[in-house]
């Protein structure tokens, strides 16, 4: 089958690779409809990640029709159009059974390699480090998803692939991001990055009832989107003096209630910090641009809630000290996609949601190092890539 | 950094180290990495009693055999052509494969406690192997994660064979 591979730092090419099957008894086969770039993406791609290795099969968003299934699959049947979150979740273990899907204990096979890192190993996840258990990914013809009664969720008839395919990971993280938030009538919720988890994150605090949502970019075409999306005010931080000073302003110096991050290790910002953040991780010495957490740790309202679901490795000036005296929660996880799936779909079928708006630009996979060079510079106003293979 | 490489290496050498253990080793200063299985102490026991199930965790790197009540074999295609032959002591909740030739302590020992209320059952390993003890520790871990998804789930994780540009997989 045909599939995007990386194959070393900025190196990525379409290349043959054998077929996608069935391994254990329980995993379904998907022939890809869709699938799509994602941020975390450029971490390993810029080489700011470890754990790759040259060949690799990435690509974790993604949506398709079941082409086989194991002897052990009973729900789940050849032909279904389904979903699939990125984090592989085994469904019976201590923290599936708690809707802590991301957390599994059981579908990591290279848990040895993370135990140092973490101390206590995540689940599997497609198409990416090895840490993260070394699936191959879904930029590719065919996808192998274990446990696919539990992984997989049929798609109603009224969405279309696109909408759906949006359904795997930036709309259950975001969703998840503002569930953390336990917003409540009245509520300002602030949101840093406007990408599609930003934008998601955005478009649920509003479902979930938030009095007012405002979103932080750069990126004009991307505050459009939350403007058009998720119903949510903008705020262009280049154009203002202090991003805390505007939000304290415009909440009557309380501060929003809860923020959101949705920015992660490559994030862009303003100042000194930011300048020295950028020359410490050219230099490896730091892992992070982290000006988007402290933004968002410095915005929050006391006693509020901050929400982190960007992808970060080791941040330096990390301000703890504000966490503590202002009396914060902070909450973060990746995302619990089977947690979400379900009431997801049911939103984008209702049309209380718009996943597909995410979508800038669609190609066959055969494109796709050209898909993440766009992707990657932000070009033409790309905001989501998307591949069929 | 090969993490994956490395982990690799280490799970392969769990088996073959079954072959290669040095005279006189012994567990007491072997490292124990500890999970919790939602599994009862009962099923864990029983478990580990069968070979089949100590085969599946070796995965691809090696296999257990009964020979005869209370005999296994550990067996690798990288160690010695005959294995190391064990026997099965047990003692309430601890269990143990010693080496019936050559001296030596426990190759595989392996401890199981009822965890607080709701929290299933701690479960203890030590596997013998001459190796330091950060890849010891390393390997153990491996199969006892292997042990937990099998109990839990019917499945060891893998992701062999699986799709990649790598010329091995080709």
């Amino acid at each position: 089958m045909r599939a995007l591979v990386w194959n070393g730092v900025n190196d990525l090419a379409v290349e043959t690779v054998p077929d996608a099957r069935v391994v254990n008894p329980r995993d379904v086969v998907l022939r890809v409809l869709a699938t799509t770039t994602c941020g975390s993406d450029l971490h390993f791609i810029d080489g700011y990640l470890p754990g790759m290795l040259p060949g690799d099969v990435f690509g974790h968003e993604f949506m398709g029709e079941v082409v086989d299934v194991g002897p052990g699959v009973t729900r789940v049947r050849v032909g279904d159009r389904v979903v699939v979150p990125s984090f592989i979740a085994c469904g019976s273990c201590w923290h599936c059974e708690r809707g802590e899907f991301s957390l599994c204990d059981t579908t990591n096979p290279n848990a040895a390699a993370q135990q140092p890192l973490l101390g206590y190993p995540s689940g599997g996840i497609y198409g990416y480090t090895h840490p993260f258990g070394g699936y191959a990914g879904s930029h590719a013809e065919f996808v192998r998803v274990p446990f696919g009664d539990v992984n997989c969720f049929s798609v109603p008839e009224g969405v279309n692939d696109v909408a759906a395919l949006f359904v795997s990971d930036a709309a259950p993280t975001g969703y998840m991001g503002a569930d953390f938030c336990e917003i409540t009538p009245g509520d300002t919720v602030a949101v840093f990055g406007a990408g599609a988890v930003g934008l998601m994150a955005a478009a649920s605090a509003r479902l979930m009832g938030a009095e007012r949502v405002i979103v932080i970019d750069r990126l004009p075409e991307r505050l459009e989107k939350a403007r058009t999306v998720a119903g949510a005010e903008t705020l262009d931080y280049t154009a203002v003096d202090s991003v805390q000073e505007v939000l304290r302003e415009t909440t009557g110096g309380r501060g929003p209630d809860a923020v959101v991050e949705a920015v992660g290790m490559e994030g862009h910002g303003t100042g000194v910090q930011e300048k020295l953040d950028r020359a410490k991780q050219a230099l490896r010495l730091e892992t992070d641009r982290a000006t988007p957490l402290r933004e968002a740790i410095l915005a929050c309202r006391k006693g509020g809630v901050v929400s982190v679901l960007g992808v970060y490795g080791l941040t330096d000036s990390f301000p703890m000290g504000d966490i503590v005296n202002k009396g914060l929660t902070l909450r973060s996880a990746q995302q619990h996609g089977q947690r979400y799936v379900p009431r997801l779909l049911e939103h984008v079928a209702a049309g209380e949601l718009d996943t597909a708006a995410l979508m800038t630009h669609e190609m066959p996979l055969e494109e796709s190092v050209r898909g993440y060079e766009i992707f990657k510079q932000k070009e033409d106003g790309c905001l989501r890539a998307v591949f069929h293979p | 950094m090969d993490v994956t490489g490395t982990a690799r290496t280490l799970v392969g050498q769990v088996a073959s180290a079954a072959g290669r253990v040095l005279p006189g080793g012994g567990t007491a200063t072997s490292p124990q990495q500890t999970l919790t299985f939602t599994s009862s102490p009962t099923d864990v026991l029983t478990a580990v009693r069968d070979a089949g199930v100590w085969s599946q965790v070796l995965g691809e790197f090696g296999a257990v055999e009964l020979e005869a009540p209370g005999r296994y074999r550990f067996t690798s295609e990288h160690g010695p052509a005959a294995g190391t032959p064990t026997e099965l002591r047990e003692t309430g909740e601890v269990v143990q494969f010693t080496r019936t030739e050559g001296g030596g302590g426990p190759l595989v020992e392996l401890r199981v406690t009822t965890a607080p209320p709701g929290r299933g059952t701690e479960v203890a390993l030590r596997l013998d192997l001459p190796l330091p003890d950060l890849a010891t520790g390393a390997a153990t871990f491996t199969v006892l994660y292997r042990l937990r998804a099998l109990l839990q789930t019917g499945e060891v994780p893998t992701i062999t064979p699986q799709p990649s540009a790598r010329p091995a997989s080709r």
